[in-house]
């Protein structure tokens, strides 16, 4: 478990990504809550599709420049 | 499942699963390892925290990372700014907000204009008088203006008490109350070529001071700047006799520009 946290002597990426992409999004969300008027519920689900879709795009492009 | 999981997710340097090589051995995967990584790590990574923690700690109101973007009445909401005044204690950049003073290009001609920002509550005719109600807002410009150029006649205090949330039974007369009844305000008498002009400066228990700049016998020009009131009120322009007013009620007006009414003998 540590492994995901901590890798010879520095942070494991993917911890740091994460946090990064959580904070990020959660402003993002909490700008984009106060300017679009939509229902909590439809604005709840367009976020989660919208956390799950970028979560994907970051997993996949990382693996595409790590691996070059 | 779980293998493939695995192969997108797992850390550089620690994969056990088949796969494609990354991290160490690629030429960005040796760019990151360098010994910097930690520090840029931990500078990424605080960073992050802290734009959570300031997020936090506002909620709900907006955190000052994504205040630059939101309009002003977004920026700053009514339940804020009502917390601030009852606590007297009013942020530096809501203060600068609030106390701008832009310039306005005064419309030419036979024409009377707004006497300050906000949305026409009210238009009315009472005793001789066309009454044009216009309710201030936390976020609008609290500068009055003349509404016609004129002599200033008198500028006199009126009233005892401060309105706070009147209803809505009250809001419709609570502005053509006089004398003592009447809430607090500074009514400014303007000469001019139409008759006696009234701006009645009006302020509510979140706008508790006026602030009147001119004085009697200042001749004033059309749209010219006469005093401000502080945090959100009403300004009442009475105008002797009967006038087609050229707004509507919930119109939101802008002082010393939106022309209000047009007449022969206005100047």
């Amino acid at each position: 478990m540590t492994r995901w946290l901590w890798v010879e002597g520095r942070f494991a990426w993917p911890l740091v990504v994460t946090v990064l992409y959580v904070a990020t999004f959660v402003l993002v969300a909490d700008y984009l809550w106060r300017t679009l008027s939509l229902p909590f519920e439809t604005f709840a689900a367009l976020a989660l599709i919208a956390f799950t879709l970028v979560a994907v795009l970051i997993i996949l492009t990382s693996r595409i420049v790590l691996t070059r | 499942m779980g293998d493939l999981l695995a192969t997108i997710l797992m850390p550089p340097g620690v994969r056990k699963v088949p796969g494609p090589r990354f991290s160490a051995q690629s030429r960005w995967g040796q760019e990151l390892n360098t010994r910097y990584t930690f520090v840029i790590q931990l500078g990424l990574l605080a960073l992050a925290l802290f734009a959570i923690t300031i997020w936090a700690i506002n909620f709900p109101y907006p955190s000052p990372i994504i205040k630059p973007l939101l309009s002003p009445k977004l920026r700053w909401p009514t339940e804020q700014v009502m917390n601030w005044v009852e606590t007297q204690n009013i942020p530096s950049d809501y203060k600068r907000f609030f106390y701008r003073d832009p310039e306005r290009t005064i419309p030419p001609g036979r024409s009377l204009v707004s006497a300050a920002d906000g949305l026409v509550q009210a238009i009315a005719y009472r005793d001789g008088y066309t009454y044009l109600v216009i309710g201030l807002s936390f976020w609008d410009v609290h500068v009055v203006r003349a509404p016609i150029a004129g002599v200033v006649e008198s500028i006199e205090a009126e009233g005892s008490y401060f309105p706070r949330f009147p209803k809505p039974e009250e809001r419709d007369v609570i502005f053509f109350i006089r004398g003592k009844a009447a809430p607090v305000q500074q009514v400014v008498t303007l000469k001019t070529t139409i008759g006696e002009v009234k701006v009645r400066l009006i302020t509510s228990y979140w706008a508790s001071r006026i602030k009147v700049w001119a004085h009697a016998g200042a001749r004033l020009g059309k749209g010219q700047r006469l005093g401000r009131m502080l945090l959100g009120s009403t300004v009442v322009v009475e105008l002797p006799g009967r006038h087609a007013l050229s707004v509507k009620i919930g119109q939101h007006i802008t002082g010393g520009d939106t022309i209000i009414a047009s007449r022969e003998d206005a100047k």
